[in-house]
C-alpha cells in the first residue's frame, strides 16, 4: 500500500476525534471566560479540582458524655479562643501570598463545639466560609481546615480528624455541617452501630471517641454520615484509621519510587529553594528536576540513593504557580516521576 | 505631579498594554489551544493546560515570537506532559486515541467511521514522536516548520519523522484492516 503525504494527511485529518460541538462551545463556556481574569488577579491557572480536604482535628465527644459533660462543655461555648489556637489560626496563612490567604477573623474566633477532651474554635472568613480548628482541653492547636464561600456546597460536612498525641489522649473527631439539607450528624462505626453527635454551635460538631470504640476507630477508622429530617443519609466521609504506627513516616517512604521533600524558608510559601530525599528505583537511575517551562537539569544522586539540590536563586520562583516534576529515568525511560511545586500551589489546586 | 505618581501611572498603562496583548493571544488562538489539547486529553486536563498555557504566556509575552500560534502549542503540550507526570499517568494520544476507538466500535459502524476507526487505531501503533509530526500536520493544520517549534526539534527531524510515518502508517493502516476485515 503507498500512500502519498496529501493522502495520508487527509486520511488522518477525517479521522479528527475533535467533537465539534464541544469546540465550538468552549469560549463561551464559563471556565473559559474565567481564565484570563484570573491570571490577571492571581498569575494562577483555573483550579480544576478541589481536594476534598479531611483535615486533622480533635473532637471531644459530645457522643457519650454524661450529664456533667455536656454541662461543662456548654459552658465553653462563645468564649473567646485562647492565644495559643489564635496563633495558630494565624499562623495558616504564613508565608502565603496576599491572594491565597485565608485572612480569618482571629480576633473574634470562638469556641463553638466542645467535650470533655477538647474544644472546636472557628475564625470567620471575610468573604463567607471559616476557619476551624481542633483543640485540646490544654488549648494544644490538633489541626485546623478552612472552607471558602466558593467551596462551603462541596463539601456538605467538614470534618477533622487529628491523629491522636498519644495512647492517652483523646480520640477527637470534629467539624461543621455546611449544608442545610443535613438535619443530625451521626458516627457510624466498624460495628455499623450510629450515634448520634450533638450540634454545638453554629453547626459546628464534636466527637470524643468512647473508650470501647477507640481501638476499632484507630485500626478501621469510621464514617461522618449527614442525615436528613427523614432519616436519609445525605452525606457521608470516611475517616481513615487513626492509628500512628509510623510517626516518621518512613514504612510509607519506603515504598515510594521518589521520596521528595520540598525546602523552604516558611517566609515566602511561593518559593521552592531546593528539593531533597531519596530515590527509590532499582537499576542505577539518574534523576532530572524537570521546570514548568520544559527545560530540565540533572540532580547527582548519593549513597542510598539521597539526594539535596538547591534550586539556583533565579528559578526560585518558576514553581509557584505552575507544577514541574522530579523524574528517574533509567535506560532513556522515564521509570517514576513526582510533582515539584511551591506550598501556595498546593493549597491554590487542594485547599 | 510627583516622581512616585508618574511611576503609577506607567506601571499601569504597561499593565494595560501587556493585558490587551494577552487578550488578543486568547480571542485568536484560545480556542486552537484548547483543540489541541483536547485531541490529546480528556475535558477537565485540556482546559487545566489551556489555563497553564496563557499563564505562562502572561508570565513571558516579551518572548512570545510574531508567530504566536506554534509556541502556544509548544508551551501546551509541555503543560500535558506536566499534568500527566502529576497525575501519575501514561496518558498519551494513543490512549485518547484507543478510548476513541472503543466508542466508534461501539457504536453503529458506517462505511465513513469504520475508515476513522482504522485511521485512529493505526496511529495509535505509531511512535510518538511520529504520531506527534502527523497529527501537528493534519488536525491543527501546522506546516514543518511550525510543527519543528512546537516539537522542540529541527526541521529536518520532522522531514525524517514524517518520512517514516508514512511507511509505518501505510504498514499499520494494512494491519489493522486486514483484522478488521477477518473479524
Amino acid at each position: 500500500m503507498t500512500i502519498t503525504k496529501d493522502d495520508l494527511l487527509l486520511m488522518i485529518k477525517a479521522a479528527d476525534p475533535l467533537d465539534r460541538a464541544e469546540f465550538e462551545a468552549w469560549p463561551s463556556r464559563s471556565q473559559s471566560e474565567n481564565m484570563l481574569a484570573r491570571i490577571y488577579t492571581s498569575g494562577l491557572p483555573v483550579p480544576r479540582r478541589r481536594r476534598r480536604v479531611v483535615a486533622i482535628a480533635a473532637g471531644t465527644a459530645v457522643f457519650g458524655l454524661g450529664a456533667a459533660g455536656v454541662a461543662a462543655a456548654s459552658g465553653v461555648l462563645g468564649r473567646p479562643a485562647p492565644e495559643p489556637v489564635k496563633e495558630y489560626l494565624v499562623e495558616l496563612d504564613r508565608g502565603m501570598p496576599d491572594d491565597l490567604r485565608y485572612n480569618p477573623d482571629v480576633d473574634n474566633a470562638r469556641a463553638v463545639a466542645a467535650a470533655a477532651g477538647g474544644v472546636v474554635y472557628l475564625a470567620d472568613l471575610a468573604g463567607g466560609g471559616y476557619c476551624i480548628e481542633v483543640s485540646t482541653k490544654q488549648s494544644h492547636p490538633g489541626g485546623a481546615s478552612c472552607v471558602t464561600a466558593d467551596d462551603l456546597k462541596s463539601r456538605p460536612i467538614d470534618v477533622l480528624a487529628p491523629l491522636p498525641a498519644g495512647d492517652d489522649a483523646p480520640l477527637l473527631i470534629g467539624g461543621r455541617v455546611n449544608s442545610g439539607d443535613i438535619a443530625t450528624v451521626q458516627a457510624r462505626f466498624a460495628d455499623g452501630e450510629a450515634s448520634t453527635i450533638a450540634f454545638g454551635l453554629d453547626r459546628a460538631w464534636l466527637l470524643e471517641v468512647p473508650a470501647d470504640e477507640r481501638a476499632s476507630v484507630l485500626a478501621e477508622g469510621l464514617v461522618i454520615e449527614g442525615v436528613s429530617t427523614t432519616g436519609m443519609v445525605m452525606s457521608s466521609q470516611q475517616v481513615p484509621p487513626m492509628l500512628d504506627d509510623d510517626p516518621l513516616g518512613t514504612k510509607y517512604d519506603a515504598t515510594q519510587p521518589l521520596v521528595l521533600e520540598t525546602i523552604s524558608d516558611g517566609s515566602d510559601l511561593t518559593r521552592v529553594l531546593g528539593i531533597k530525599g531519596r530515590v527509590n528505583v532499582p537499576g542505577s537511575p539518574t534523576l532530572e528536576v524537570r521546570y514548568p517551562d520544559g527545560t530540565s537539569t540533572t540532580v547527582a544522586l548519593g549513597a542510598g540513593g539521597l539526594y539535596e539540590f538547591r534550586i539556583p536563586a533565579d528559578r526560585q520562583d518558576d514553581f509557584a504557580r505552575i507544577a514541574g516534576a522530579l523524574v528517574a529515568i533509567r535506560n532513556g525511560a522515564v521509570v517514576a516521576s513526582t510533582p515539584i511545586h511551591s506550598v501556595a500551589y498546593g493549597r491554590a489546586h487542594n485547599g | 505631579m510627583t516622581k512616585s505618581a508618574t511611576t503609577t501611572r506607567h506601571s499601569a498603562s504597561t499593565t494595560s498594554v501587556r493585558r490587551r496583548q494577552l487578550e488578543a493571544l486568547f480571542t485568536e488562538h484560545g480556542q486552537t489551544v484548547f483543540a489541541f489539547a483536547r485531541r490529546r486529553a480528556t475535558a477537565a486536563d485540556a482546559d487545566e493546560a489551556v489555563s497553564e498555557t496563557f499563564v505562562v504566556a502572561w508570565r513571558r509575552l516579551d518572548d512570545i515570537p510574531s508567530e504566536p500560534l506554534p509556541w502556544l502549542l509548544g508551551v501546551a503540550r509541555r503543560c500535558l506532559a506536566n499534568i500527566n507526570r502529576r497525575e501519575g499517568r501514561q496518558v498519551a494520544l494513543c490512549q485518547r486515541l484507543a478510548e476513541v476507538t472503543r466508542m466508534s466500535s461501539a457504536d453503529e459502524i458506517s462505511i465513513g467511521r469504520d475508515i476513522s476507526t482504522a485511521v485512529l487505531d493505526a496511529l495509535g501503533r505509531l511512535t510518538v514522536g511520529e504520531r506527534d509530526v502527523l497529527t501537528l500536520l493534519a488536525w491543527e493544520g501546522l506546516t514543518p516548520d511550525e510543527a519543528a517549534v512546537v516539537l522542540a526539534c529541527s526541521r529536518a527531524t520532522v522531514y525524517v519523522r514524517l518520512h517514516r510515518a508514512r511507511r509505518r502508517f501505510a504498514a499499520s493502516l494494512r494491519h489493522v484492516t486486514d483484522n478488521q476485515e477477518t473479524q
